[in-house]
């Protein structure tokens, strides 16, 4: 991926991240598998960038975590949706839906629309 | 590496394996997706375990709040042993606050002044005189001496108290007052708060007369009035101008210092030719300095010792006889708490062993608890918990206990301190303004802190310390170490009751003290006796003639009122003033000075009074100032100086006038029913002109309600001069039992700590005895199903608790000889091994303990052996 669409990958990685914690409780490997397994493996992300993104928006009040005990009883940091990072989901899917209409749109036009 | 990391990476080679790579290359792939760490991971990664720690922190306070909820909700549920256990420890809890309330406003409290520490008072003494001679202050030319002469001290001041009369401006009024040198502000280091300082030019003779005024006086009488810098107050029936006021809550001279009514107003002591002439003819300039920089109180001693060594020997014919002066420094503060400190430890003593018995009960009943919930404990253990966990789990209990237990306490101590403030005596100064304050707060939060864990740490251990597994078979409620925990609650009960004895002792001996105090005979007949005081002005009343007119004609008037059966007037009333003179005996040695109290009285005095007269005759209308002046003396002075019973007709000198003895009178407790009797000259207040005339006690007996009497005196004195002021009003008894407050006041408040310190130790002992009677309850039921009467059965019950009660009684007597021993000091005409009173404090442990006995040793007898089998 180039260097120049990192920014606008980041912040689509924060919004798909929080929509996975939307569903519950999750951690970091959890995030990754369902992620690969949404996308079918076509997003191309770092492992990293998701635990960068993570404890991103943990600071910023987003997601909240804690230690919790793992089906095969391992230690494992879970992280949690919390409410302002619910509104910011909801918020930053309508933003992103209202923008790949809007680019849609206009790839798709068949002609010029009228001037206004 | 980070363990989140080590996880993820973990699991993404778990998963990768499952796919079929080999570990090594599956190890490979999953270092490669997770890709890159750079700086920005790591902040991140660093901000995330600080976030970390946080949280962990925030979860241990949500585990120790867990654990209070658990708690509170496990009090709750034993509503009566959570009732009892705070109550208990309030009781302990709040006497020590409340006594630390009175520590602290009495002992703790620091005078208003710069660097108080640093100020010391200088006493001169006469050992010769003995007790009386002990705290002098000098006379002006020594003062000088020690003021000009000194190496040790940066500044020194003098001062004498002296009551004034304040005239104009609304009815006449008594102040108390004090002449002071003009630096004295100064050298306290505090300036007025309004207006200037006095001057050293205020202190010279012939200078205008200026006054400054307190702060509760410019309220008081002048309304607070902004524009009172320059104004005229009359004192005395002078005139003098407000120069200044001093600031709220300053206090000079400072209680507990000799001579310390607190002064209203304050004016310049004036040096006069003659009072700079008068060496040691009086001591009435207290003196207190303040120490140089690096003097030690010590050094400060050696220096006044080498000074009045040295004017010693430049006026040798004055220093002779038994004026063999000395002089002593001490620190202001520490002087100034001389003398409540032996009766407030004693309080503190005392309230300290009513916390340690209420931490006995509360540590009892918390043993008690922990052992009908070893089940729940032993659960608890079993499903994990580890045994740090149960400890802690039961020291919250006691911590909440005994939080509870403060703050009910810290109310209760309110309370009694407020009680205190009321009923406490005037006479130990800072009484009066003892509160809980912040400082008291704080101490009872750490007392309870202690008592916690005092009162837990014991039943704690027990908790932690059950098997569980045997817990848990048996079902019963109490397996194994049932003796060892039997044991440790009867030596809590043997403390317990030993603690009490020793308190319900040493209170037994203040109360025989007391009593024997008040059975001293005071020498008067207090009952039916109202006085009412005046003071004749030397301005006002310039001529004795005059007073003596209007002092005549006032008493006259007296007579004449309806309900007056006696009628009589003295200078100092005895245990209300005291008053000393210095006299030689004719054809004795004439350096050789002694002391007696004195008083001037007027004809009918002892009648009034009902003092007896043993030998010659009182003061009669012909002992006026031209005929010989005669002296009537007390019969312990006719004993020391005349033991041949030939005293009338002496003659003894007092300023060099000659008083011949007239008559001897029965002896007088002057200086209270607990002081000794001193030798007493009496002179006749109309035959005599001294510094004493210008006081005047008006003295009615009267079978008529007093306040009503008061007020007739009053109008009685007005209607001869309205402008005489009027005060001290109150029945002869009340200056008698005044005169007993502090100790009386002590042995209520020992009295009612005793008292809670006895029925905290009955409640303990009742509590073990219904406890073993419930864990007997099979034994005693055996012993009932084969034939053992209901008596016996109580019997066994009353057997056990009187042995514990007995340990406790002959281990407290042992201690309250000791405690007894250490407030000697305080008992009066008691030994600290009174038989009587140990009797009597064993009878009274012995009788307690029985009724605590009692209902547990009912509850034996009425068993029923069936039930009793089959709880089993």
């Amino acid at each position: 991926m180039a260097a120049e669409t990192l920014p606008l990958v980041k912040g689509t990685l924060d919004v798909l991240v929080l929509k996975g914690l939307s569903w519950g409780p999750m951690h970091g490997f959890e995030i990754t598998s369902w992620l690969e397994a949404h996308s079918s493996g076509r997003l191309d992300v770092d492992d990293s960038a998701l635990y960068q993104a993570l404890h991103r928006m943990e600071e910023r009040g987003l997601v909240d975590a804690e230690w919790g005990i793992t089906e095969n009883n391992r230690r494992a940091r879970y992280y949690r949706i919390t409410a302002a990072g619910r509104t910011h989901l909801r918020a930053e899917s309508a933003r992103w839906v209202r923008y790949a209409e809007t680019v849609t749109s206009i790839l798709t036009a068949r002609q010029r629309a009228a001037p206004a | 590496m980070d363990e989140e990391v080590a996880f993820h990476l973990e699991s993404r080679v778990e998963q990768l394996v499952r796919l079929g790579r080999t570990p090594e290359e599956a190890r490979a792939e999953a270092l490669e997706r997770f890709g890159p760490i750079g700086p920005a991971t790591q902040r991140l990664r660093a901000s995330a375990a600080q976030r970390e720690r946080r949280r962990a922190g925030r979860e241990r306070v949500r585990a120790i709040q867990r654990e209070l909820r658990y708690s509170v909700r496990s009090l709750a549920r034993s509503p009566m042993f959570t009732l009892a256990a705070v109550l208990t420890l309030a009781l302990g809890i709040g006497a020590n606050a409340a006594v630390a309330g009175l520590v602290r406003a009495v002992l703790l409290r620091t005078p208003p002044y710069a660097v108080p520490s640093r100020l010391a008072t200088v006493y001169q003494r006469l050992p010769a005189l003995g007790g009386s001679g002990d705290r002098l202050g000098a006379s002006l030319p020594e003062f000088v001496d020690y003021r000009d002469r000194n190496r040790v001290f940066s500044s020194m001041a003098g001062f004498s108290t002296v009551d004034l009369d304040l005239t104009g401006d609304g009815p006449p009024e008594r102040l108390a007052a004090a002449r002071v040198t003009p630096n004295l502000f100064a050298t306290l280091g505090v300036r007025p708060f309004v207006g200037r300082d006095f001057a050293a030019a205020d202190g010279q003779e012939g200078a205008g007369s200026v006054a400054i005024l307190s702060y509760p006086l410019w309220q008081r009488r002048f309304g607070a009035d902004p524009a009172i810098v320059g104004r005229t107050v009359r004192l005395d029936e002078q005139s003098f101008t407000v120069v200044g006021v001093m600031p709220k809550g300053f206090e000079f001279p400072w209680p507990g210092m000799p001579l310390s009514d607190k002064a209203e107003l304050w004016t310049p002591l004036v040096f006069t030719r003659a009072a700079l002439a008068a060496r040691a003819e009086s001591y009435d300039v207290r003196m207190v300095a303040r120490l140089a920089p690096g003097v030690t109180i010590d050094r400060a001693r050696g220096d006044v010792s080498r000074i009045v060594n040295e004017f010693r020997a430049e006026y040798p014919a004055i220093y002779t006889g038994n004026v063999q002066t000395q002089a002593t420094v001490d620190g202001l503060v520490a002087d100034a708490r001389a003398d409540a400190r032996p009766l407030l430890l004693a309080l503190a003593s005392a309230v300290a062993v009513v916390l340690l018995i209420a931490c006995a009960n509360a540590a009892h009943l918390l043993l008690a608890r922990a052992v009908s919930r070893r089940p729940e404990m032993a659960l608890r253990r079993a499903l994990g918990a580890g045994a740090g966990h149960v400890i802690g789990q039961a020291l919250i209990e006691a911590l909440l206990l005994a939080a509870a237990g403060g703050a009910v306490g810290i109310g209760l101590a309110i309370a009694m301190v407020a009680v205190i403030r009321r009923v406490g005596p005037d006479n130990i100064a800072g009484l009066a303004q003892a509160h809980v304050d912040g400082l008291v707060l704080a101490f009872t939060a750490v007392l309870a802190l202690v008592t916690a864990l005092v009162c837990g740490v014991v039943p704690a251990l027990r908790s932690a310390g059950s098997d569980a597994g045997e817990t848990l078979k048996s079902g019963r409620r109490d397996v194994g170490g049932g003796h060892a925990r039997h044991r440790l609650r009867s030596a809590l009960v043997v403390f317990e009751a030993a603690s009490a004895m020793m308190l319900v002792v040493s209170a037994g001996l203040l109360v025989r003290s007391l009593i024997r105090v008040l059975d001293v005979p005071p020498g008067f007949d207090p009952s039916g006796v109202v006085v009412a005081r005046t003071t004749f002005d030397y301005h006002r009343y310039a001529s004795d003639d005059k007073r003596r007119t209007a002092e005549q004609s006032i008493l006259e008037r007296l007579r004449a009122l309806p309900g007056a059966q006696a009628v009589g007037f003295t200078t100092h009333l005895p245990m209300a003033d005291e008053r000393q003179i210095g006299f030689t005996v004719d054809g004795r040695d004439p350096n050789e000075y002694h002391w007696a109290a004195n008083a001037l009285v007027g004809d009918d005095y002892f009648r009034v009074m009902r003092i007896a007269l043993l030998r010659g005759r009182t003061f009669g209308p012909a002992d006026l100032p031209d005929a010989p002046w005669s002296a009537v003396i007390n019969e312990s002075m006719a004993r020391q100086y005349w033991p041949n019973g030939d005293a009338v007709g002496r003659v003894i000198k007092w300023g060099g006038r000659p008083l011949t003895i007239v008559g001897v009178v029965g002896d007088v407790r002057v200086g209270g029913l607990d002081a000794p009797v001193q030798p007493t000259i009496y002179g006749s207040a109309f035959q005599l002109q001294s510094g004493a005339t210008q006081f005047a006690v008006f003295i009615v007996r009267t079978a008529s309600d007093p306040q009503a009497m008061l007020d007739a005196i009053q109008r009685t004195i007005w209607s001869v001069d309205g402008g005489l002021p009027v005060f001290g009003g109150t029945t002869l008894g009340d200056v008698v039992s005044r005169s007993v407050a502090t100790r009386r006041f002590l042995v209520w408040l020992l009295t009612g700590f005793a008292a809670a310190a006895l029925a905290l130790a009955v409640v303990g002992l009742y509590g073990v005895l219904s406890y073993s009677v419930a864990q007997r309850t099979p034994d005693l039921g055996v012993r009932v199903a084969l034939g053992a009467r209901p008596g016996d059965v109580s019997r066994l019950v009353v057997r056990d608790g009187l042995r514990l009660a007995g340990g406790g009684i002959a281990i407290g007597a042992l201690a309250a000889a000791g405690a007894g021993a250490a407030i000697a000091r305080l008992l009066f005409d008691t030994g600290p091994f009174d038989p009587v009173t140990y009797v009597v404090g064993a009878a009274v442990l012995a009788g307690a303990s029985l009724l605590a006995c009692w209902i547990p040793a009912r509850r034996a007898a009425r068993l029923d052996p069936l039930t009793a089998l089959r709880a089993e």
